[in-house]
């Protein structure tokens, strides 16, 4: 029968990543997903990326920290061939790590901690301590204010700008249960406007976003207003 | 079911408001990536190295992982 051998391909198509599997990759883990990555050039996508950390960080040294951290977020997270290419893959863990937004759940963490522990095993590197816990804790407890914050200037800038429209569409977000998020045609029709304000205010929102990145990064901000 | 934190939320716009940049940034050829990064001093033989010890500690499997630099 063919499907049977087209669904066991595609079960191997792809890696997960640490944090769904909740443990560190068995070896046959590892070899597959060594065979994945080096199918699609690796090496040479990692270049791109490594491309877009340094004008992200401005600096090598920021280059490589960037880069290393995205290799280890890919490990955790996985990738899926089917559905982004590699060096999109690397470029968007690339931006979330710049950006700080690559979050992780207690599971994700333990899954690092198994990562850790291997690194001790070969590298000499020291499993985290308690202190160490309570660094992290500590960040964790900074990442919620630091959101929070930022949120709140958003607010800000769209209250100065009169922009009802992502008003609406932060207080939905804020509001709506974790499952439920809905869809900007759901909040268009829940506020009476047609979606296509909904899609332009997307844009106004990602300039509003990229604004505040760029005002933490100590960077000037220029972009054209469009809409 | 909860709703989503302020820090899922603000993940969520960053992630949104950098798909252009990203998007563009991996459309960037390897060759062109080479040239540039050396240009700003990036040692590309050594670059690659890290890279192929990656897949070579992956595909060698009964090896531990290294970190990746």
């Amino acid at each position: 029968m063919f499907w049977i051998p087209a669904i066991a391909l595609l079960a191997i198509a792809a890696f997960v990543g640490t944090d769904r599997l909740g443990r560190p990759m068995t070896d046959e883990e590892k070899r597959h997903f060594g065979a994945l990555l080096r199918e699609h050039d690796y090496p040479g996508a990692r270049l791109v990326a490594l491309r877009f950390a340094y004008t992200l960080a401005r600096g090598r040294a920021g280059a490589h920290d960037l880069m290393g951290r995205a290799d280890l977020r890919l490990i955790r997270l996985g990738w899926d061939p089917g559905e982004i290419p590699l060096v999109k893959r690397l470029c968007r863990l690339v931006w979330s790590e710049a950006t700080h937004a690559a979050g992780e759940t207690d599971k994700a963490r333990r899954a690092e901690e198994g990562f850790l522990r291997e690194l001790e095993a070969t590298e000499g590197l020291s499993a985290q301590s308690i202190e160490q816990q309570a660094i992290e804790r500590h960040a964790h407890n900074e990442a919620h204010t630091h959101a929070t914050r930022q949120i709140e200037k958003l607010r800000e800038v769209f209250e100065k700008a009169g922009d009802e429209v992502n008003l609406f569409w932060l207080k939905c977000s804020l509001e709506a249960e974790a499952d439920k998020v809905p869809s900007l045609r759901q909040m268009a029709a829940g506020s009476g406007r047609d979606v296509t304000e909904f899609y332009a205010a997307a844009k106004r929102r990602n300039r509003a976003v990229r604004r505040l990145l760029a005002e933490e990064r100590g960077l000037n901000y220029e972009e054209e207003e469009d809409s | 079911m909860p709703k989503r934190s302020p820090e899922e939320i603000w993940r969520q716009l960053v992630l949104e408001a950098g798909e252009d940049e990203i998007e563009r940034a991996a459309n960037v050829s390897v060759a062109q990536a080479e040239r540039e990064l050396a240009e700003a001093g990036f040692d590309i033989a050594a670059e690659r190295a890290t890279a192929e010890a990656l897949l070579r500690d992956l595909e060698s499997a009964a090896t531990p992982l290294r970190r990746p630099r």
